[in-house]
């Protein structure tokens, strides 16, 4: 049996979000409440008239099993999964209601992904103690992607500057983004010059813990325009995760230059858009900057530069807003922080609001495609989406 | 049957302690030297598996038929430590473990049981590892005394250039430093009686019963390692024997502090240096009584092959460094009230995994040859991914640095941050992941540094010591542990 794939099978007709960052007063039924009400009252429907929905949830504290997502929306009586896959739990629950929709076993399905972190107290992400082996060491989620910075220092010669660069940029963005964190740029000094949090990456290499939620409604392209936008709708070019090893330290071969979760991801997402200059061809990416060392070599991972020229191209301008492929206008997780499982999701709003041109304050001009990507875990699992006006 | 010491082994934790830090910590009048001290992450179990390991170096082909270990400070009241001794050293499971613990002559009386034993013909090879970690209540005398270190010797009827000739004991139940169950630190009432009714009185009964029962004359003796909670009470012991006064020697307390059970031990590895043929050595152990022991150098050739085949006393002790001020070793003592780092611990697990937790095997795959660690059902490589095709290989103890940070975030509650954490290829094949101790300046790690592994507490989950492995820079002044350049 040929596989069909998801390209142009899906549109999306609803999109909305929370504004990120340290929400002291609201818990995660009320970030996933808002952000949900935000994708209905955009589709212009009841939440009653979703046919089923899955939402991105890492972490047990932010809730557990469909029933957080049924209980926090208060709907009840419909299928209901969360997805835990990382980074990219908010993307893959995403994908989970694309094949749902695409299977054409629901009509309206809701994406969504939450995630309350900053009632944990802790000062990066918790739970690293609750995780895996009992024994056998676990590094920090900063502490895993800092042994890329050092491998590319010492592969390529790279330095902090190279990564301040990336925060610069990405703080540049979110100054203008309504729904930002951080709304506040920085200059290459105050970067350098952060605390350290995992050797070579400071406290401006690292995006913050931040709580927020973030919420899509999709259905078929043949029955978007009868709903609220019209034909005012975005369509998935592709939707791809690659999953690799927990513990890539353990794997002789590994690089620690490059991801093969993003590289195989990105691969398989181009080949199902049809896209074979990724440089020319995608408008704008909202890549996963979860630390800024990531950034780098996710452009390259990504195909949008040359091996180990990530922060030439950064320096010259490309990856600007203005440049010839815009990488984070909105400011990325350096501005956004991370809920985990919102963060996917947050994403794919971006981009259906740049294609749609209501990309307030941050709008690249006339976008065709857009890219989110994810990196989770030990650079275990990338999630790569390609968005794109309906043809 | 003849029996003798076949190898010796040491450990010499890396740090010391100035006793000088130490009085103007509480103002008190200052005692010259130096006393090691373990780091915070070591404990009489780690640093036994150190001279162990030690003391097998090219005995690998042994097959040890029993583990004896003597420590007052064994970690666990309840639990053997030999046996996970055993498990770590990658010691055979058909084998005897013992532990000998509760007095500071424990050394020595699994010294003499391990004898009595080979002579009975039930066994040829047996390990004795001495180790102690005793804690000394700040602000006392002790804390000036107490220093942490490792000593272990082989005993073997085969290819021994020291042969045992004599054992003598006595007992005398008598005041001397005790720690009861339900205290932190050990006590004592009177040192001075303890030193002429318990001391004197003891050692010197076994030693002329020694002398007696292998019709020795003390002026024979060319060298007498005698335990000594003090530097001076050794001396008195070798004047009162009538011994010639360059055969009493330097018990190592003013460079190692009293190392307790690991002491004698450590005072004969280090007076092995140099020995001839027929020169005749005496051990004495002291604790609610005394252990006499009479040595004889059968053949000073595997002797001397021994002190260039392993690190022993010398190569440890000229790699320690102090400590920068008093604060820091109590610190290591974890005497700051700070909860000790926990994880999440299944003893379940542990045991399921101990071939690749403790013995640090690893697996080659049978598909693509890679070597490759912990232990898996299929390959790790995405270009291979065979399932349940492999055999399990033992892993080497030596790699180098491909690439590590130094976390701020982890263990900041229990180490000092950051941590270096470190992925490391391993000498013969295998990647590892290990955090970095015993690192002085962690800005002094780099990519191509070479480090050896050290077995360490992990962490404390569930109330439970979890050992496994770090890393630390190699012990050894041929390594690269430094930048070119540097």
């Amino acid at each position: 049996m040929a596989r069909k794939g998801i390209k142009d099978r899906i549109a999306i007709i609803g999109a909305g979000y929370t504004k990120f960052g340290e929400r002291w007063d609201k818990n995660q039924e009320d970030l996933l409440t808002d952000a949900v009400a935000e994708a209905t009252a955009d589709a212009g429907i009841e939440k009653t008239d979703i046919n089923a929905g899955w939402v991105g949830i890492q972490y047990w504290f932010t809730g557990l099993s469909g029933g957080s997502l049924a209980d926090f929306i208060k709907l009840y009586g419909v299928p209901m999964t969360r997805v835990e896959n990382y980074c990219a739990s908010g993307m893959d629950a995403f994908r989970n209601a694309c094949y749902s929709v695409a299977a054409g076993v629901n009509e309206v399905a809701l994406a969504c992904g939450v995630e309350k972190l900053m009632d944990q107290g802790s000062r990066g992400l918790p739970g690293f103690r609750q995780f895996g082996h009992p024994v056998l060491p676990l590094p920090s989620a900063p502490a895993m992607f800092s042994m890329a910075a050092t491998r590319c220092f010492h592969s390529y010669g790279w330095t902090k500057e190279d990564l301040a660069r990336v925060a610069v940029k990405n703080h540049a963005n979110g100054a203008h983004h309504p729904k930002a964190h951080f709304r506040k740029p920085v200059d290459i000094e105050t970067v350098m010059r952060a605390p350290m949090i995992a050797d070579p990456l400071g406290r401006f290499d690292c995006c913050a813990m931040s709580d927020g939620a973030a919420a899509l409604i999709i259905t078929t392209p043949e029955m978007a325009p009868s709903y609220a936008r019209g034909d005012d709708y975005v369509v998935v070019k592709s939707n791809q995760i690659a999953v690799y090893t927990n513990t890539p330290w353990y794997m002789p071969s590994f690089s620690y230059t490059k991801f093969p979760s993003t590289q195989r991801a990105a691969e398989l997402a181009y080949k199902e858009a049809g896209i074979t200059d990724p440089r020319k061809e995608i408008s704008l990416a909202e890549v996963h900057d979860c630390f800024t060392i990531t950034e780098l070599i996710n452009c390259e991972d990504l195909q949008f530069c040359e091996r180990g020229a990530a922060p030439y191209e950064l320096e010259k301008g490309t990856f600007n807003p203005d440049g010839e492929i815009p990488v984070n206008p909105s400011g990325g997780l350096k501005c956004f922080g991370h809920p985990i499982g919102a963060t996917g999701c947050r994403m794919l709003v971006e981009l259906t609001k740049q294609l749609q041109g209501r990309a307030d304050g941050i709008q690249v001009k006339n976008p065709e495609l857009g890219l989110a990507h994810n990196l989770g875990g030990a650079f275990t699992v990338a999630a790569v989406t390609i968005l794109g006006r309906p043809s | 049957m003849v029996v003798g010491i076949r190898s010796y082994g040491a450990y010499i934790p890396k740090y010391l302690v100035r006793r000088p830090e130490i009085a103007s910590a509480w103002d008190f009048p200052s005692i010259p030297g130096t006393k090691a001290v373990a780091n915070a992450d070591e404990d009489s179990l780690t640093m036994g598996v150190e001279a162990g390991l030690d003391c097998l170096e090219g005995f690998e082909e042994v097959r040890v038929d029993a583990l004896l270990f003597a420590s007052t400070t064994t970690p666990y009241l309840e639990k053997s430590s030999s046996s996970i001794i055993a498990t770590m050293l990658d010691l055979d499971k058909d084998i005897r473990t013992m532990d000998f613990s509760n007095s500071l002559r424990a050394c020595t009386s699994a010294f003499i049981a391990a004898t009595g034993m080979i002579e009975a013909g039930t066994m040829d090879n047996i390990l004795i590892i001495a180790s102690d970690k005793r804690n000394p209540e700040p602000m006392s005398m002790y804390e000036y005394q107490f220093g942490d270190a490792a000593a272990a010797l082989l005993l073997s009827s085969e290819q021994i250039g020291l042969e045992i000739k004599n054992t003598a004991s006595v007992t005398e139940d008598l005041v001397g430093p005790w720690r009861r169950d339900k205290d932190d630190f050990v006590r004592e009432f009177s040192g001075k009686y303890d030193g002429i009714a318990g001391y004197m009185s003891s050692m010197i009964s076994a030693f002329k019963q020694l002398a007696k029962q292998a019709s020795l004359d003390f002026s024979e003796v060319s060298k007498a390692c005698f335990y000594g909670a003090d530097v001076r009470k050794p001396a008195i012991i070798g004047r009162k024997l009538g011994l010639s006064s360059s055969a009493v020697q330097d018990n190592l307390f003013m460079t190692l502090g009293d190392t307790g059970n690991a002491q004698v031990f450590m005072t004969l590895i280090k007076a092995l240096k140099r020995v001839k043929n027929g020169e005749k050595i005496l051990v004495g152990g002291y604790g609610d009584g005394a252990d006499a022991i009479l040595l004889e150098v059968v053949d000073k050739v595997p002797v001397k092959s021994l002190k260039r085949s392993r690190r022993g006393y010398l190569m440890y002790s000229a790699m320690t460094e102090p400590v920068n001020n008093y604060n820091k070793y109590l610190a290591f003592r974890n005497a700051l009230g700070k909860k000790p780092f926990t994880r999440r611990t299944s003893t379940v697990t542990i045991h399921r995994d101990t071939e690749f937790l403790y013995r640090l095997h690893g697996m080659k795959c049978n598909a693509c040859g890679t070597i490759q660690y912990p232990i898996w059902r299929s390959c790790i490589e995405p270009s291979c991914m065979a399932t349940d095709d492999f055999e399990v290989v033992p892993l080497t103890k030596r790699g180098t640095i491909f690439t590590f940070t130094l976390d701020h975030l982890e263990g900041g509650d229990y180490y000092e941050t950051p941590i270096p954490r470190c992925v490391v290829d391993l000498d013969g094949g295998g990647r590892i992941f290990l955090n970095m101790t015993d690192i002085t300046d962690p800005g002094d790690v780099f990519i191509g540094m070479e480090v050896e592994l050290t077995p360490r507490k992990a962490h404390e989950g569930a109330d439970f010591y979890n050992y496994y492995y770090k890393c630390r820079p190699i012990r050894d002044r041929s390594a690269k542990t430094r930048k070119d350049g540097d």
